[in-house]
């Protein structure tokens, strides 16, 4: 059935298959006959359920399908551009497309414009492509089923939520065909895939709309800064949705970069999206006057005019490399948030000493910022409550965990002081839901 | 691995009344994401109860853990007692009191290192 | 300057150990700018480079930080090649590469992610310490032709049997591989892998005989998996124990900087075993652990002895306790000395 270049099928050890034979009539047959149904009825039934998506969901039910109920199938789908995607035949992998008018007047037309099932047979003396030909519209595909010499053509509709969404072709090789009871239960098997492809459909759909609005809310590819080292991590709440209420963002050019790092109180899909909103609103900021303090002041203002009673905790730094790399100016202010934490190259680690308002809560408050200059070697690292606040069997990791294990890591670097933090929080976690978490880590290049 | 070793807490909340008829709302165990909605149940009805509008006290004293979520029903509650003049008192552990301080928001309530103290503040208001 | 094969071997291993990202990412570009294969680049210079780090930190040569520096610098240079691979045009299916939660050492994941992209597969690569609700969301979402994932930690064998649970559910074959699988496919197998492979070459070959549909894994052996779920859930207390009762971290010594990584080490190991029904973690990571403890000038004998208080801490556990009993010292000679 394979060749070389074609995906096996599954090797497991072969079901019996259950197609009838016309003649078999004893009792015990049929109940052997009744036995198999149900098993594939089953199987069928459990594996449609493990995946929601559209192509995993064909394979799986083609690879059941063939040999236990047919010799040969082909899935028909509707494509949303007026099209159908043809898929499967021999190679289970196999996939193609035909625009619609070209099956006009066919038999695969009629049963999905009518719904009904169809069941054709095959003069095998006379033009034995007749049959074949108004259901498989592929040449290829056409050319697998005359082999076969089949002696049915059983075209099932595949509906759902009352539209006619495919069709499943479904062919018995050397001269046999589809009895009444057989056909039957195809139709039973064509009602659940049609509910599992439709599922697998709409799920696709959303998916993909999901996926590119979730592709502008994830935490941005960091651009690298000439005389500095800049790494992040961000581990959301919803490690799966892979947005969450904390973000962060460098811009900037040559030798004047900004970094930001927030929370949005709360996690999830609606924080992800004020998350946005935060960042959107300081990069223009940003445009007007590049100084911290000012930045968190427009972004204070804009928050408040906004219907969402959400605040947001920022801390935005405002690092300026020296010409020769060894060291840095760093202007620091934060709405709301944990300050900074510098890690010195030999080892000496503290927070900076600045506070400030959380953003979105009163209008026009102004905002302190602090000057400190790190030197090649020093790191400083933001971070997020999500890292603190984390709650492992031993407790919360706390501050005096997270200032006492970075010495360690002095001039190691901001991608090794950024993982091994996020390292040593996650085993304290040990598994457990947390918060957010996020860590934005710049430092001088020698 | 096992969600249900989540950090997700139980949070206890009950509604008394000072000699002085004021609402005070304690709250023990753990205030996050899961259960701040207690709280702001709780909070805004004694808010917007109808009676002579009078300051309320939110003692925290027995939390264990305060996440910033707990803001929300705090400064919405703040928001719609400073209508009737009225403030929110709240007893704070030192920790909570640090995470007031970082979010700089100490000054939107009244805050009190005890109940004692915040009732006598009640009397004396 | 040293070469292997003809790959400035020397100069590598240099950049990492003085964490010069710049000059191992600029020996990389040269070498792939010259026409040499970058698989061998991966296999010969990077992940041979990298394997050195892990063991200078063995021997107790380097400190944990300076390993992740010098981790951090193969992986910029794994990148480089990621950037050549990402020009070679796809022609075959898609492929989601993994590593199981307490799995942090991406970089054996990158690497076979950038061994299958040369070869024309379209690489989904998820990052280290994955979840398995993301693995299984990533499937649903991609629907790729397969899974591999890597396991180079003992500690992460768990995961990598709920992953395999994830991908056959979804009908998906899952490749496995990784130090924690050892040299051959017992544990893979044990575990339900639809297929094992012992490196990158390997990977690459496995993937084209892979069937396209799996069947869901059937469970595992009821009587091994109540105790591994006990110690699992019990890892932090039975660790607490452990450290109350092993001379070497009961006295502050050269040791107490890797106590906490050894008992872990023990435990994983006696979780392995139960898990893949396959007892040759418990020796090898006796050896292991001999070999680390001995590298730092502590006593002999106590690895020996952590077998004895493990198996003592686990009665409660008959068979995980008959396990290391018997096996334990099986990768230890007398007076401590490990088997080569």
């Amino acid at each position: 059935m394979t060749t070389g270049s074609r995906k096996a099928l599954r090797a497991e050890a072969a079901d019996a298959s259950v197609l009838g034979d016309e003649a078999a009539s004893t009792g015990h047959e049929l109940l052997a006959q009744a036995h198999l149904r149900v098993d594939l009825a089953i199987d069928i039934s459990s594996a449609l359920a493990g995946s929601l998506n559209l192509r995993r969901t064909v394979l799986r039910l083609l690879d059941l399908i063939t040999p236990r109920m047919a010799d040969w199938a082909m899935l028909v789908l509707v494509d949303d551009a007026d099209g159908l995607a043809l898929h499967g035949g021999a190679d289970p992998t196999f996939t193609t497309t035909t625009p619609r008018p070209f099956v006009e007047g066919t038999g695969l037309d009629r049963v999905l414009r009518s719904g009904h099932d169809e069941l054709l047979h095959v003069a095998l003396e006379l033009d034995s492509t007749g049959a074949l030909a108004t259901m498989i519209p592929n040449p290829r595909l056409r050319d697998e089923a005359v082999e076969l010499r089949p002696a049915d053509v059983l075209c099932l509709a595949l509906t759902a939520r009352g539209s006619t969404i495919g069709a499943l072709v479904l062919i018995r090789g050397a001269g046999r065909g589809f009895p009444e009871e057989e056909v039957e239960f195809a139709r039973l098997i064509a009602d659940q895939a049609s509910m599992a492809l439709d599922s697998a459909r709409l799920y696709e759909e959303r998916s993909r709309i999901a996926s590119v609005l979730q592709a502008s809310l994830r935490p941005p590819v960091l651009p690298t800064i000439p005389g500095a080292r800049v790494s992040a991590r961000f581990r959301p709440a919803a490690e799966h949705l892979e947005i969450g209420g904390d973000f962060y963002d460098v811009h900037g050019s040559k030798d004047d970069w900004l970094l930001v790092l927030g929370d949005v109180c709360g996690k999830g899909v609606e924080a992800a999206v004020l998350t946005g909103r935060a960042r959107q609103s300081i990069q223009t900021a940003m445009h007007f006057d590049r100084r911290p303090s000012a930045i968190l002041a427009v972004l204070n203002n804009v928050l408040c005019d906004d219907d969402s009673s959400r605040f947001v905790t920022v801390v935005c730094a405002r690092v300026r490399p020296s010409a020769d790399g060894t060291s840095a100016a760093v202007d620091i202010a934060v709405a709301g948030h944990p300050p900074p934490i510098v890690v010195h190259a030999n080892g000496e680690v503290g927070q900076v000493d600045v506070a400030g308002m959380a953003a979105g809560v009163i209008r026009d408050v102004d905002y302190t910022e602090v000057r400190i200059d790190i030197a090649s070697g020093d790191t400083l690292l933001m971070f997020t409550d999500g890292v603190d606040e984390a709650r492992g069997s031993q407790g919360f990791y706390g501050m005096d965990r997270l200032l006492g294990m970075l010495p360690a890591y002095a001039g190691a670097g901001p991608v090794a002081l950024c993982e091994a933090v996020e390292q040593s929080v996650v085993e304290h976690l040990d598994g457990r839901a947390h918060d957010d978490i996020a860590l934005l880590a710049v430092s001088c290049e020698r | 691995m096992d969600a249900s070793n989540s950090t997700a807490g139980r949070l206890q909340l009950f509604v008394t009344e000072d000699e002085s008829g004021s609402p005070v709302v304690t709250a023990r165990g753990d205030i996050d994401i899961t259960t701040v909605e207690q709280l702001h149940a709780s909070l805004l009805a004694q808010a917007e109860a109808p009676r002579t509008p009078s300051d309320i006290v939110l003692d925290l004293s027995g939390v264990e853990f305060f996440g910033s979520v707990a803001l929300d029903p705090m400064l919405r509650t703040r928001d719609v007692l400073s209508t009737h003049q009225a403030r929110l008192h709240v007893v704070v552990t030192d920790q909570i009191h640090r995470s007031l301080n970082i979010l700089g928001l100490t000054h939107l309530f009244v805050l009190h290192s005890d109940l004692r103290d915040a009732v006598d503040a009640l009397r004396t208001a | 300057m040293t070469v292997s094969d003809g790959l400035p071997t020397e100069a590598f291993d240099h950049a990492l150990s003085t964490v010069d990202e710049h000059a191992a990412v600029a020996l990389v570009r040269g070498l792939l700018d010259d026409g040499i294969d970058p698989l061998d680049v991966l296999v010969d210079l990077i992940a041979r480079g990298q394997r050195e780090v892990g063991e200078r930190w063995q021997r107790g040569e380097w400190t944990v930080a300076k390993e992740h520096a010098a981790t951090a610098v193969a992986i910029s240079a794994t990148k480089e090649v990621d950037r050549f691979a990402n020009r070679v045009p796809v022609t075959r299916g898609r492929v989601v590469v993994a590593c199981a939660e307490r799995e942090w050492h991406a970089l054996p994941a990158m690497i076979v992610g950038a061994a299958i992209r040369l070869h024309g597969w379209e690489v989904v690569l998820l990052g280290a310490s994955t979840s398995p609700a993301r693995l299984s969301q990533c499937l649903h979402d991609v629907g790729p032709d397969a899974t591999a994932v890597s396991c180079s930690v003992l500690g992460a064998m768990s995961t990598t049997r709920r992953f395999i649970e994830a991908s056959t559910t979804a009908g998906i074959p899952i490749m496995v591989g990784g130090s924690a699988f050892g040299g051959d496919d017992r544990r893979a197998r044990a575990l339900g892998a639809t297929a094992w492979a012992p490196h990158a070459q390997g990977a690459v070959d496995a993937l084209l005989n892979l069937p396209a549909v799996v069947r869901r894994v059937p469970p595992l052996p009821r009587s091994l998996m109540a105790e591994h779920s006990a110690i699992e859930i019990g890892h932090h207390d039975l660790v607490e124990t452990l450290r109350a009762r092993w001379s070497a971290t009961t006295t502050n010594g050269p040791v107490t900087e890797v106590s906490r990584e050894v008992l872990h080490q023990a435990l994983h190991a006696v979780s392995v075993a139960l898990l893949t029904n396959d007892p040759r973690p418990l020796p090898e990571t006796a050896a292991w652990i001999d070999h680390l403890l001995t590298a730092r000038d502590a006593d002999h004998g106590l690895a020996a002895e952590l077998g004895v208080v493990l198996a003592s801490t686990l009665r409660d556990y008959p068979v995980a306790h008959d396990l290391v009993q018997r096996h334990w010292t099986e990768g230890l000679v007398p007076q401590g000395e490990p088997v080569r």
